[in-house]
C-alpha cells in the first residue's frame, strides 16, 4: 500500500518540470524541500534526467535549405509584399466595381420592369383595349428613358470599366496560391548577424585580464544577458622566485548596470554615460578614485589537486560610480604571493557579475591556484600573499582610509569540502571551463569532479542556474563517453 | 522615413531569423507534413514572408516562438487542404511503428536511449510535439505553450506522461533484449 502510495507521489508532473529546469524559483525551492522529504525520489529523479539527457544527446536535426529561388524570394520581402499589398488593393478596387456594376443592371432591370408596367398601363388607359403593337412601340422605347434615369451615374463609371477585370487575388499570404513564386532578384550579399536571443536588456561585458608583466590585453567582448560572465584563462604556473605580481585589472565601466532608458530616444544623438544633456566636462588625467563596498580572500585545498591551494578574490564594487563613467579607467589588482610559502601560481578564472539595479554591487572574482613549497608549519595559518589596489578606497567609513595592502591572503589550511556552497558551485564551474578549454596539469579533475562539486551545492539553488549547470555537466559527460 | 526604418529593421530581422531558425523550422514543418519536404519548405517560405508584415518590435522579443507558431499553423492549413495524402502518410507511418526493433540496436541501455528518437513515434501527436519541441527545437514549457496553444500546464503534464511513456518502452526493449535466446 505504502509503496503505491509512494509510486502515486512520484508520479508528479512537476518532478519532470523540475528535473528539466522549467520550475522558477519558488517552485524550484519548493520541490527541492520535497525531495528532502522524499529520498525514494531521488531514483526517478535519476531516471527523469538520464532521459532527458540522452534525448539531448542523441537529438539530431538535419540541416535544410530552402531552396534558392525560395531565399531570394524571401529576402527580396519587403518588394514582395509591397506587390501583394498592390495586388490586394487593385482586387478590391476590381471587386467594387463589379459589385458597382451588378447594381447597376440590377436597377435597369428593375426600371425596365417599371416601364414595361407604365407603358402598358398608358396604352390601357389611352387605347381602350389591350394590343400587343402599342406595347411593343413602348419597348422599344423604353432603352431612352431608362438610360435616362437616375442610375445613370453608375451606368457611366461602368463604362469606364476596362474590358477585362482581373480575378481578385487574396489579400493576405493565407492561401497557399500565394506562396511567393520565383523571381529574378539580385541579391545582395548576407550581412553577419549577430546572434540576438530574446531576454533581457543585453549589456556588454568586457572581461579583462594580464599576466604577470604583460599590458592589459581586452580578452573579448562578449555581448551577453545580465548575468555572470566568466573567463577561464589557460595559463601555465608562474613562479614566485621571479618576484612576479599578478595583476588583474578592473574596469568598473564593464560591470555599470544599464541606466533605464530614456522616454524619447533621439536617432543619431546618444546621451553621454551620466544621461546629462550638458557637455562633458574636460576629462581630467587623473582617474576618479574606485569605490569599493568590501573584499576578501578564500583559500581552501584544490578539489582536483590537494597539494595545492584554491584561492579565490571576491571584490563587492558599486555599479554606479564616478569610476564607472569611462571605459578608460582600469585598476590594476595586484596579487602578490609569497615565495616563502607559494612556489608557483596560475590565475585560472575572473568572473564579473553586473548588478541588476544602479544602486547594487557588481561582483568582481577572480580565482587562482597555488602551489605551495611546502615551508608551512602544520595547524598554522600563513599568509600566502597580499592583494592591492591603487587608486580605491572603502565606501564604508569604518573602514576608511582605505589601506591598499590590507587584504592578506591567509590560507587557514581549510578543505574544500568544508567550503560554502557558493564556494563549490564556482569551483565547480571554474572545473568545468578548465576541462572545456582542454587545460593541462590538472591533476584529477574530470567530470565526475565537476559534477560532484556542483550538486553539493544544490540545497541553496534559488534561482534553478545550479541545476541547470548540472545538467549540462552531464551532458557534456555523456557526450565525451566519461 | 519611418516606413524605411521600419521596413529596414524587418528585412533585418528576417535575415537574422533565417539564419537561425531556417532549417530548425523546416525540419520542424516536415514533420507535422508527414516527412514531406518540399511542402515544409514552402510553408517555412511562407513564414518568413509574414515576418515581414509583424510589427519587429512586437515580435522580436520573442521570434522563435512566433515563427514557430506561424509555421505550425501554416503546415496545419496545408493539412487540412490535402486530407487524402495525410492519410496515405498515416497508414506509411503506422507501417514504420509496426516494425520490430532491430535487436542489435539494443545491446544496453546506453545504446537503447539511441531508439529513444525512434520509440516516440508511438506516443500520441500532443506528446511527440512538445518533446520534440524540448528537445530538437529547445523550446521551454512556456515557448511550447505559446506555439501549441496549449496552457503550460498541460505542457507539462503531456511532457511528463511522455517522457514516462518512453521509459516504459525502453524498459521493455531493455527487457526483451535480456530474455530473449543469444
Amino acid at each position: 500500500m505504502k509503496t503505491t502510495q509512494n509510486s502515486e507521489n512520484l508520479d508528479r508532473p512537476e518532478l519532470t518540470a523540475y528535473a528539466l529546469g522549467e520550475l522558477d524559483a519558488a517552485q524550484n525551492a519548493e520541490m527541492s524541500a520535497w525531495l528532502e522529504q522524499h529520498p525514494d525520489a531521488d531514483v526517478e529523479l535519476d531516471h527523469i534526467t538520464a532521459l532527458a539527457a540522452a534525448l539531448e544527446s542523441t537529438a539530431e536535426l538535419p540541416t535544410y535549405r530552402l531552396h534558392p529561388h525560395q531565399r531570394q524570394a524571401v529576402l527580396a520581402g519587403p518588394q514582395r509584399v509591397r506587390e501583394l499589398v498592390a495586388a490586394a488593393s487593385s482586387a478590391q478596387r476590381a471587386a467594387s466595381l463589379q459589385r458597382q456594376r451588378l447594381m447597376a443592371r440590377r436597377v435597369s432591370q428593375f426600371a425596365a420592369a417599371a416601364a414595361v408596367t407604365i407603358g402598358a398601363f398608358y396604352a390601357g388607359t389611352h387605347f381602350g383595349s389591350p394590343s400587343v403593337a402599342p406595347v411593343a412601340a413602348v419597348t422599344k422605347e423604353t432603352p431612352k428613358p431608362i438610360a435616362e434615369a437616375k442610375p445613370t451615374p453608375v451606368l457611366a463609371a461602368v463604362d469606364k470599366l476596362p474590358a477585362k477585370l482581373e480575378p481578385a487575388t487574396a489579400p493576405t499570404l493565407v492561401s497557399s496560391d500565394t506562396l511567393v513564386k520565383p523571381k529574378s532578384v539580385v541579391l545582395k550579399p548576407m550581412l553577419p548577424i549577430a546572434v540576438a536571443k530574446p531576454g533581457p536588456v543585453v549589456t556588454p561585458s568586457v572581461i579583462t585580464a594580464s599576466v604577470p608583466n604583460v599590458t592589459p590585453v581586452v580578452a573579448e567582448v562578449t555581448k551577453t544577458a545580465r548575468g555572470p560572465v566568466t573567463k577561464i584563462f589557460s595559463q601555465p604556473f608562474t613562479s614566485t622566485s621571479k618576484g612576479a605580481v599578478a595583476s588583474v585589472s578592473l574596469r568598473p565601466s564593464e560591470t555599470r548596470p544599464t541606466p533605464p532608458k530614456a522616454a524619447s530616444p533621439v536617432l543619431g544623438a546618444p546621451l553621454p554615460l551620466n544621461q546629462s544633456n550638458k557637455p562633458p566636462a574636460p576629462r581630467s588625467n587623473k582617474s576618479p578614485e574606485l569605490l569599493i563596498h568590501a573584499w576578501k580572500a578564500e583559500v581552501t585545498a584544490c578539489p582536483w589537486d590537494e597539494s595545492r591551494r584554491l584561492v579565490r578574490l571576491v571584490l563587492q564594487v558599486p555599479g554606479e560610480q564616478p569610476a564607472a563613467s569611462s571605459a578608460d579607467n582600469a585598476y590594476p589588482l595586484h596579487v602578490a604571493f609569497d615565495p616563502n610559502y607559494v612556489r608557483s601560481y596560475r590565475l585560472l578564472a575572473q568572473r564579473a557579475t553586473t548588478p541588476a539595479t544602479m544602486d547594487a554591487a557588481a561582483v568582481h572574482v577572480a580565482w587562482y591556484e597555488v602551489t605551495p613549497n611546502g615551508n608551512a608549519i602544520e595547524g598554522s595559518p600563513r599568509n600566502l600573499g597580499h592583494v592591492t589596489l591603487p587608486g580605491a578606497r572603502f565606501t564604508t567609513q569604518a573602514m576608511s582610509p582605505f589601506d591598499g595592502s590590507s587584504l592578506q591572503i591567509l590560507d587557514r589550511s581549510a578543505k574544500w569540502q568544508a567550503s560554502r556552497e557558493d564556494f563549490l558551485f564556482e569551483s565547480a564551474v571554474v572545473g568545468f571551463g578548465l576541462l572545456l578549454k582542454g587545460e593541462k596539469d590538472i591533476g584529477q579533475l574530470d567530470h565526475s569532479l565537476v559534477l560532484s562539486l556542483a550538486e553539493k551545492s544544490l540545497t541553496d539553488d534559488r534561482t534553478g542556474e545550479r541545476a541547470k549547470f548540472v545538467k549540462l555537466v552531464k551532458q557534456a559527460q555523456q557526450s565525451t563517453g566519461l | 522615413m519611418s516606413q524605411f526604418n521600419a521596413q529596414s529593421e524587418a528585412s533585418a530581422l528576417v535575415r537574422e531569423s533565417m539564419e537561425l531558425y531556417e532549417s530548425q523550422l523546416i525540419a520542424y514543418a516536415a514533420t507535422l507534413l508527414n516527412g514531406d519536404l518540399e511542402r515544409a519548405r514552402d510553408v517555412v517560405q511562407d513564414t518568413f514572408l509574414r515576418l515581414y508584415l509583424a510589427e519587429p518590435e512586437k515580435v522580436r522579443e520573442n521570434v522563435k516562438a512566433w515563427l514557430y507558431t506561424v509555421c505550425r499553423n501554416r503546415a496545419f492549413d496545408v493539412l487540412r487542404k490535402d486530407i487524402r495524402l495525410t492519410f496515405a502518410e498515416d497508414e506509411v507511418l503506422h507501417t514504420y511503428s509496426d516494425q520490430r526493433p532491430d535487436p542489435s540496436l539494443a545491446a544496453d541501455t546506453h545504446e537503447l536511449y539511441d531508439r529513444a528518437w525512434e520509440l516516440l513515434e508511438s506516443l500520441s501527436e500532443n506528446q511527440q510535439e512538445v518533446i520534440r519541441l524540448k528537445f530538437l527545437h529547445h523550446q521551454s514549457y512556456k515557448d511550447i505553450a505559446r506555439v501549441t496553444g496549449l496552457s503550460i500546464g498541460n505542457v507539462g503534464f503531456l511532457m511528463h506522461v511522455g517522457l514516462k511513456k518512453l521509459r516504459d518502452l525502453l524498459q521493455l526493449e531493455l527487457n526483451d533484449h535480456s530474455t530473449s535466446p543469444q
